[in-house]
């Protein structure tokens, strides 16, 4: 099946994904500001997980980012959007559980429609979503 | 060979670690070859810190990607690479901030420059498409073609 946007994934659902240390840039006061990199993808299909179906935030603190982090080798912080937002950017939602160990709160982001847009309109896109996510706060290793 | 065109030290350590170039589907470790043809074009990167600095992150990235599920395959292609670093090379400006080079997920890598709200951006796809724009205030100001980005650049420096 190719991409299509999923409706069954409702838009006052939150989607959560792994940000990488370098997708930040501090802004002139210091501010960590999450990058349109951290969104963007060269296959326009960028991965994400729904938090309501992995026992919210910290379900997924607990038992998706370890492995995320595992694999990666190295530490992620946590980027949090709507559903109902990252749909007004111009995103369709569908689910990718194969992406991921058959998880099926795994879904990725992709342009409306099955052939790609360009590359600079998908970044913009990006940049729309990248603006719109909440950096989580860094939680202490206990 | 002429002084001018031997490519920086960090080029030739990472070319005789890694060997000849692997299949493409091979992405257990680096993947080089020393016929790029980036090698020509890096001479003038000796007299440009922020030049081998982005020289060195490409390579070191490029030997660490991998794909990651969930989070995005960062396997740099061989032409995002080549051609961004061809693109680096042919800059002709010595002083620049020194730039940030990262992952893109899908085989990509990004590079930017930053002066105050001001910042350039290119991002090399994993076909070899560059995507270049410039920002400020992290808004986008344009989007610019890769013939564009020494007079952007000169736009990022002069305050």
């Amino acid at each position: 099946m190719g991409r299509y946007d999923d409706e069954t994934i409702l838009p006052t659902w939150t989607l959560a994904r792994g940000i990488r240390r370098d997708w930040f840039e501090a802004d002139e006061n210091g501010r960590e500001i999450i990058q349109s990199r951290a969104f963007d993808d060269s296959s326009q299909e960028t991965s994400c997980f729904i938090l309501e179906e992995t026992d919210g935030l910290e379900g997924f603190r607990r038992n998706i980012l370890p492995i995320l982090e595992r694999d990666l080798g190295a530490k992620l912080r946590v980027g949090i959007i709507e559903v109902g937002a990252a749909r007004s950017c111009g995103f369709w939602i569908y689910r990718k559980p194969k992406e991921f160990y058959d998880n099926p709160a795994h879904v990725v982001l992709c342009p409306p429609q099955i052939e790609n847009i360009s590359r600079a309109k998908f970044k913009n896109q990006a940049r729309e979503i990248a603006k719109r996510a909440i950096a989580q706060p860094i939680e202490e290793d206990t | 060979m002429a002084l001018a065109t031997l490519p920086p030290a960090v080029e030739i350590v990472e070319a005789f670690k890694s060997g000849p170039e692997r299949s493409k589907d091979s992405f257990s470790g680096p993947r080089h070859n020393l016929s790029e043809p980036y090698w020509a074009i890096s001479g003038s990167s000796q007299q440009s810190p922020w030049k081998l600095t982005a020289f060195s992150k490409i390579s070191m990235l490029r030997n660490t990607g991998k794909p990651i599920p969930g989070l995005g395959d960062f396997r740099i292609s061989d032409q995002a690479a080549t051609e961004l670093r061809k693109l680096i090379g042919e800059i002709q400006i010595e002083s620049l901030p020194l730039p940030t080079v990262a992952p893109v997920s899908g085989g990509a890598i990004f590079v930017s420059w930053q002066s105050g709200a001001k910042s350039v951006e290119a991002t090399a796809y994993h076909d070899g498409e560059i995507v270049i724009e410039a920002l400020e205030n992290q808004r986008l100001n344009e989007e610019k073609s890769k013939g564009d980005l020494p007079s952007i650049l000169w736009w990022l420096v002069q305050g």
